[in-house]
C-alpha cells in the first residue's frame, strides 16, 4: 500500500486554508457533448479531509464532473490538481493510482461472490500466476474493516446482504484500493433512513481519519447534516461554493434551481368527503412467502391524502401491490366507491381484480420503481403515455387497433400540462431525465381522472424542481376531490403532504396520527413503539375485528 | 434541462433546437436501421472478395478481376433476368415466412430457433390432409390444407409458448427439441403411413387441384387479358405463395405497430414488470406470440409444399433444410422490421440462387455464398453480443496493466444519469438488438453493460 501524509482535519483550525493544497482541485473544466455543454468552466475545490457536497439538479453536470475526475470522461479543457500537483487522468486506472475511489449509484458487485471476494476482485492476494489466496483475502478484508470501523462479514454472499451493507462493501472496495479521495454518487438514493444515518456515521469516521469525501446528492437535508462545504452546479456552471454551516436549505435550493423554491408544500386544510377506498383486514404474503400484511385496515376519503409511513420493508410495497391488483390478497376485502363522475355512489369490490380491472374502476397508480415497472424505457413517450390503458376505447378501436393520432395528441397534452421537458413525444423515455420520466408517469396517472390515486415514492430520485411540481399536483388533485394514498420513505414528504398518517410496522398499521405528530413520535411508531390508546381503538374499528 | 439532457453522445445528434425533430428522429431510425446491416454486408463482400482472390490463380490483377466477375455472376444469377429473379423469389418466400416467425417471437424477446420445425409441422399436416382428402375439389381442399398447415405450425409453436409460460422452460431448448421431434416424425410418416406406393421415402404428389398457380400463369389468366401476356409463363417458377408472403409482411407490420397486441407484446418483451404493472398477462402473450410465430412458419411450409415442384414431402428433407435457421439471420439482418425482413430474405434467397450461376460461369465454388452469409451474420452478431467486445476490451486493458481493477472499470458511468453523460443515450440508436446483449451481461436488464460509447471511452483511456 502507500504512504501518504495526511493533513489534519482541514477545516478545524485555519479558516484561511487557501494556501494549503486542496485534495482535489478542478479548474475551468469544460466538457461538451454534441449539442450540449455538460460542464462550462466548472471549478471544484475540495479540501483534504472534508466532506464536500456536490449538488445540483439532474443534468446539472455533477456526474460528468465526477466522471472526469475518475477518468471515465475526458474533459475538453481544464486542469486537475490532486494534492496540489497537476495530474493527467486518462482513465480509472490513473484515478486509482492517485488514490481516488468512486462508489457508484448502481453497485458494481457480483452477487453470488462473497464480500471478501468482491472487495479484492482484480487485486487478489496471491500474485498474478498463483492461486487465489482465500485466507489472505479474508484477513485483508477484516483488517480493513477493523481499521475503518466498518464491520462486515467477509464470508457473506453479496446477494444476501441488505442494500446498505452492499454499499459498505463498495466503500471497502474503494478503500482496499487505497482510496484517499472517495466519490459517492447519490449514495442515499437506495437507502432507508436508518441506513442513511449509518452511512453518515461511517463517512464522518472516514473523514476524521483523513479521507476526503465528495458527496453527490440533491437532498438538501443530507447536505446540511453531513457536509462541510458545498459546491452547487446549475446547467453545467458553478453557481455557488458555500460553507455548510453558514447556509440553509432555501439558499441552496435557490442556487440549484435558479429561482425561489417552496420547500414547504402550501396547502389548505383538507375537506374530506365520503370514503373512496375501504380496506378491511387485509392479509397477503411477500415474494418469499412470509406474512407481509397481517390484517391491514383503513379508509381513504375523497379529498384527503393518507400517508403511509414506515421503514421500508414493513409491508408498504406489498400493500400497494395488493391494492393495485399486482399481488393476491390471502384474506380481506377492498372496495372502491366512486364519489364523482357518472358512476358516483357505485361501489366496486376490487379484491382479486387484475391490475387492468382495478385501473378500469378508477384507480391510478404511480409505482415505486419507475424504471422497473412504471415505464418501458426503450419505448416512446407516446407509447408510455397509454401503458396500462392501451385498450381503452379512447386509444383503441375494438380494443385492438391503436388510434395513433389520438394517442399522439394525448401524449402531447400530457407533456404540455405536466411540463415534461422533451423536444418530441416520439423520443424514447430513456432519453429523458429522471424527473421528466417521473412526470410522464404522474401525468399518465393523473390525467386518467381516477377516483383513487396511489402514489408510491412519487419523488424518489427526482430533482427539487420536479419534487415541488409533483407535490403541488398531488395537493391539487386532493383539492379536486380525489382520494390519495401516499406511500413514501421520506418522512418529510409524508409529513408535509398528508392529512393523516398511517404508520406501518411489520405488516400492521400500528397507528394513524395527524401530521402534527412529532418526528420522534413517528420514528418511535415506525420502529414498533406502542400506539396510543385512543388510536388503537380507531384501528380496531377500521379493521373490523373488534 | 431535458432539452439538454436528451442529447446523446452519438455521431449524429438530432438537432433538438429545430422544429423538425420528428423528421430527424425518423431519419436516424432509418439510418441506424440500414446502416449496420449494410455495413455488415459490405464487410462480408470484401472478405468474400479476399477469399476468392486467394483461391483464384494468376496475377493480383487477374485475381481481382476474377473476384469481380464472380460477384457479377452472383448478382446476375440472382436478379439478372426475370427467370433468375423468379427462382430467387422461390427461395425468398419461405425465408420471409420463417423470418417473420423468428421476428415476431423476438418482439417478445423469445428466441425462436424452431422455425424450421414449425415449417415442417405445417408442411407435414398439409400433406397429410392433402393425401387423405385427395378427391376433394380444389376450392375446398386448397384452403383446408393452408389452414391445417398454419394451425399445425401454430400448435408446434404454441407448445413452446405453453412450456415457457407454465413451466418456464427456455424456448431455445424446447424449440430445438421440438425441431428434432418433428423431423423424426416426418421421416417416419414419409417412410410409413404417408409413403407413396412403390417409392422410397417420399409422399405421393399433392393432388393437382391444390397446386398453387405460378405468378406468371396467374397473371396471364387475369391481367393478361388486358395487358401484354407473358410468353412461356412456365419458366417463371415463382408461385402465388410469394404474394402470400407479402401479405404476411404487411400483416406483421400492422399487427406489431398498429394494434394493442403488438403494443402489449412489446411491453412484455421490453419490460415484463411493466407488463405486470399494466395488467398485461405475460403468459398469455408468450403463448400467443409463439403460436403466431409457428403460424407464420407453418404457413410458409405449407405454401412451399403446395407451390413448388415436386409438390411432395421427401424423406429427411427438413433436417437437411436450413431455411428456418437462415431465417434467424434474415430476421436479425432485418432488425425485426417487415421491410428489413423482406430485404434480408431477398439477399439470402438471391445469393442462394446466384451462387449456382457463379459456380458455373466464374468457377468459384458456390459455397462462397455460405461464407458471405456467415460473415454477414457474424458482423451483425458482433454487435449483437457486446459481451464479446467487452471481453476483448477487458482482456487488452488487463494485459497492459495488471494492476487495473477490471471490476471497477466495468460499468462505471452512472447510467441513471445517462442523459447527463450520454452513456446510455446511444441506445436510442439501437433497435431491439442491443437490449438482449445487455441483458446477457446484466441479468436484471438494468443496463449496466457498457454501451459502445463507453467502450470507446475505455479504449481511448487505455491507449493514453
Amino acid at each position: 500500500m502507500h504512504e501518504q501524509e495526511k493533513t489534519p482535519l482541514a477545516q478545524a483550525a485555519d479558516p484561511d486554508l487557501a494556501a494549503s493544497p486542496y485534495a482535489v482541485e478542478m479548474r475551468d473544466i469544460c466538457k461538451a457533448w454534441p449539442g450540449v455543454v455538460a460542464n462550462d468552466h466548472v471549478n471544484l475545490r475540495v479540501r483534504q479531509g472534508e466532506i464536500h457536497a456536490l449538488v445540483g439538479e439532474n443534468g446539472a453536470g455533477k456526474t460528468t464532473l465526477m466522471n472526469i475526475l475518475y477518468g471515465l470522461v475526458r474533459p475538453d479543457s481544464g486542469e486537475i490538481f490532486v494534492n496540489g500537483e497537476r495530474v493527467h487522468i486518462g482513465g480509472p486506472r490513473d484515478a486509482i493510482r492517485l488514490h481516488i475511489g468512486m462508489v457508484h449509484q448502481h453497485f458494481m458487485l457480483i452477487p453470488p461472490l462473497t464480500v471478501a471476494e468482491n472487495i479484492v476482485l482484480g487485486q487478489e492476494p496471491g500474485g498474478p500466476m498463483a492461486a487465489y489466496d482465500r485466507r489472505r483475502a479474508r484477513e485483508l478484508v477484516l483488517q480493513l474493516s477493523a481499521r475503518y470501523g466498518l464491520p462486515i462479514d467477509p464470508d457473506a454472499r453479496i446477494e444476501k446482504l441488505s442494500v446498505g451493507l452492499q454499499q459498505r462493501v463498495e466503500i471497502l472496495k474503494a478503500l482496499y484500493r487505497a482510496a484517499d479521495i472517495l466519490i459517492l454518487d447519490e449514495p442515499t438514493g437506495v437507502l432507508t433512513p436508518q441506513e442513511t444515518y449509518e452511512l453518515f456515521d461511517v463517512l464522518r469516521v472516514l473523514s476524521r481519519q483523513g479521507k476526503t469525501i465528495i458527496f453527490i446528492t440533491h437532498k438538501l437535508r443530507e447536505v446540511l447534516d453531513l457536509t462541510d462545504r458545498v459546491t452547487v452546479l446549475r446547467r453545467g456552471r458553478n453557481v455557488g461554493e458555500l460553507v455548510t454551516r453558514e447556509t440553509n436549505q432555501t439558499e441552496i435550493a435557490r442556487l440549484m434551481v435558479g429561482r425561489e423554491v417552496l420547500l414547504r408544500v402550501e396547502k389548505r386544510s383538507a375537506r374530506p368527503g365520503p370514503v373512496v377506498l375501504r380496506v378491511e383486514n387485509l392479509h397477503a404474503r411477500s415474494d418469499r412467502g412470509l406474512e407481509a400484511l397481517q390484517g391491514i385496515g383503513f379508509e381513504v376519503h375523497a379529498g384527503e391524502i393518507l400517508g403511509i409511513a414506515g421503514v421500508e420493508g414493513n409491508g408498504q410495497s406489498e400493500l400497494v401491490e395488493v391494492l393495485t391488483g399486482m399481488r393476491r390478497a390471502t384474506a380481506g376485502r377492498m372496495t372502491i366507491t366512486h364519489t364523482s363522475g357518472e358512476q358516483a355512489g357505485k361501489t366496486y369490490d376490487i379484491t382479486g381484480m387484475s391490475p387492468r380491472e382495478v385501473r378500469l374502476v378508477g384507480v391510478a397508480h404511480i409505482p415505486e420503481d419507475r424504471r422497473g415497472s412504471g415505464l418501458v424505457l426503450s419505448d416512446t413517450i407516446e407509447n408510455n403515455a397509454i401503458l396500462g390503458r392501451e385498450r381503452w376505447p379512447r386509444f383503441a378501436w375494438a380494443r385492438f387497433i391503436l388510434r395513433l393520432r389520438e394517442i399522439a395528441q394525448w401524449a402531447r397534452r400530457l407533456v404540455g400540462e405536466f411540463d415534461v421537458r422533451t423536444p418530441s413525444t416520439r423520443l424514447p423515455v430513456r432519453a429523458l431525465s429522471g424527473g421528466n420520466q417521473q412526470k410522464v408517469i404522474v401525468a399518465r396517472e393523473f390525467a386518467a381522472d381516477p377516483q383513487l390515486l396511489i402514489a408510491a415514492q412519487p419523488t424518489r430520485g427526482v430533482d427539487i424542481g420536479a419534487i415541488e411540481f409533483i407535490h403541488r399536483r398531488l395537493v391539487e388533485q386532493r383539492d379536486a376531490g380525489k382520494a390519495i394514498l401516499l406511500v413514501s420513505a421520506e418522512l418529510d414528504e409524508i409529513r408535509s403532504l398528508s392529512d393523516r398518517i398511517a404508520v406501518m410496522y411489520e405488516g400492521r398499521i400500528v397507528d394513524i396520527v395527524t401530521p402534527e405528530a412529532s418526528e420522534e413520535e413517528l420514528g418511535l411508531l415506525m420502529t414498533g413503539g406502542r400506539p396510543s390508546e385512543a388510536s388503537r381503538e380507531e384501528q380496531a374499528q377500521a379493521t373490523g375485528d373488534s | 434541462m431535458a432539452l439538454q439532457t436528451a442529447q446523446p453522445r452519438s455521431p449524429t445528434p438530432p438537432a433538438l433546437e429545430t422544429r423538425s425533430t420528428t423528421l430527424l428522429l425518423w431519419l436516424r431510425r432509418v439510418g441506424s436501421g440500414l446502416g449496420r446491416p449494410l455495413l455488415a454486408l459490405a464487410l462480408a463482400l470484401i472478405a468474400g472478395l479476399i477469399v476468392i482472390m486467394i483461391t483464384a490463380s494468376g496475377s493480383l490483377f487477374d485475381r481481382f478481376n476474377a473476384a469481380l466477375l464472380a460477384y457479377g455472376y452472383l448478382f446476375s444469377g440472382a436478379f439478372g433476368n426475370a427467370a433468375n429473379l423468379s427462382f430467387s423469389l422461390v427461395n425468398v418466400t419461405p425465408l420471409i415466412f420463417t423470418g417473420l416467425s423468428v421476428a415476431i417471437a423476438y418482439r417478445a424477446r423469445l428466441f425462436n430457433i424452431g422455425a424450421e420445425g414449425q415449417f415442417a409441422a405445417g408442411a407435414i399436416l398439409a400433406a397429410f390432409v392433402g393425401m387423405k382428402c385427395s378427391t376433394w375439389p380444389g376450392w375446398l381442399l386448397t384452403p383446408l390444407m393452408i389452414v391445417a398447415g398454419s394451425l399445425a405450425g401454430a400448435l408446434w409453436g404454441g407448445i413452446v409458448g405453453l412450456l415457457k409460460a407454465w413451466r418456464g422452460a427456455h424456448e431455445v431448448v424446447t424449440t430445438i427439441m421440438l425441431n428434432w421431434i418433428i423431423f423424426y416424425v416426418s421421416d417416419w410418416l414419409v417412410s410409413g403411413p404417408l409413403q407413396a406406393p412403390g417409392q422410397a421415402d417420399q409422399t405421393p404428389s399433392m393432388p393437382p387441384q391444390t397446386n398453387l398457380p405460378k405468378l406468371s400463369v396467374l397473371y396471364n389468366q387475369t391481367l393478361g387479358h388486358f395487358l401484354p401476356t407473358i410468353s412461356q409463363p412456365e419458366q417463371y417458377v415463382v408461385d402465388v405463395g410469394f404474394l402470400f408472403a407479402l401479405v404476411a409482411l404487411v400483416a406483421y407490420w400492422f399487427l406489431m405497430s398498429r394494434t394493442t397486441f403488438g403494443y402489449e407484446t412489446r411491453v412484455v418483451g421490453e419490460n415484463p414488470r411493466a407488463a405486470q404493472y399494466a395488467g398485461i398477462s405475460v403468459k398469455r402473450n408468450v403463448v400467443l406470440v409463439m403460436a403466431l410465430a409457428g403460424l407464420f412458419a407453418g404457413l410458409g411450409g405449407t405454401l412451399q409444399l403446395m407451390g413448388q415442384y415436386p409438390y411432395e414431402v421427401v424423406g429427411q428433407v427438413f433436417r437437411n433444410d436450413t431455411t428456418g435457421f437462415d431465417a434467424i439471420g434474415v430476421a436479425l439482418l432485418g432488425r425485426m422490421t417487415a421491410i428489413g425482413i423482406f430485404l434480408g430474405a431477398l439477399l439470402f434467397g438471391g445469393m442462394r440462387q446466384g451462387g449456382s450461376l457463379m459456380q458455373l460461369k466464374a468457377n468459384v465454388p458456390g459455397d462462397l455464398v455460405y461464407i458471405i452469409e456467415a460473415l454477414v451474420l457474424f458482423s451483425i452478431a458482433v454487435r449483437f453480443l457486446p459481451v464479446i467486445r467487452q471481453a476483448l476490451v477487458k482482456r487488452f486493458s488487463a494485459a497492459r496493466q495488471p494492476t487495473v481493477v477490471a471490476a471497477l472499470a466495468g460499468g462505471v458511468v452512472d447510467l441513471d444519469q445517462a442523459p447527463a453523460n450520454g452513456a446510455e443515450a446511444p441506445t436510442m440508436n439501437d433497435q431491439p438488438l442491443s437490449e438482449s446483449g445487455r441483458a446477457a451481461l446484466a441479468d436484471d436488464g438494468s443496463g449496466q453493460a457498457q454501451t459502445p460509447a463507453q467502450e470507446r471511452q475505455h479504449q481511448q483511456n487505455g491507449e493514453a
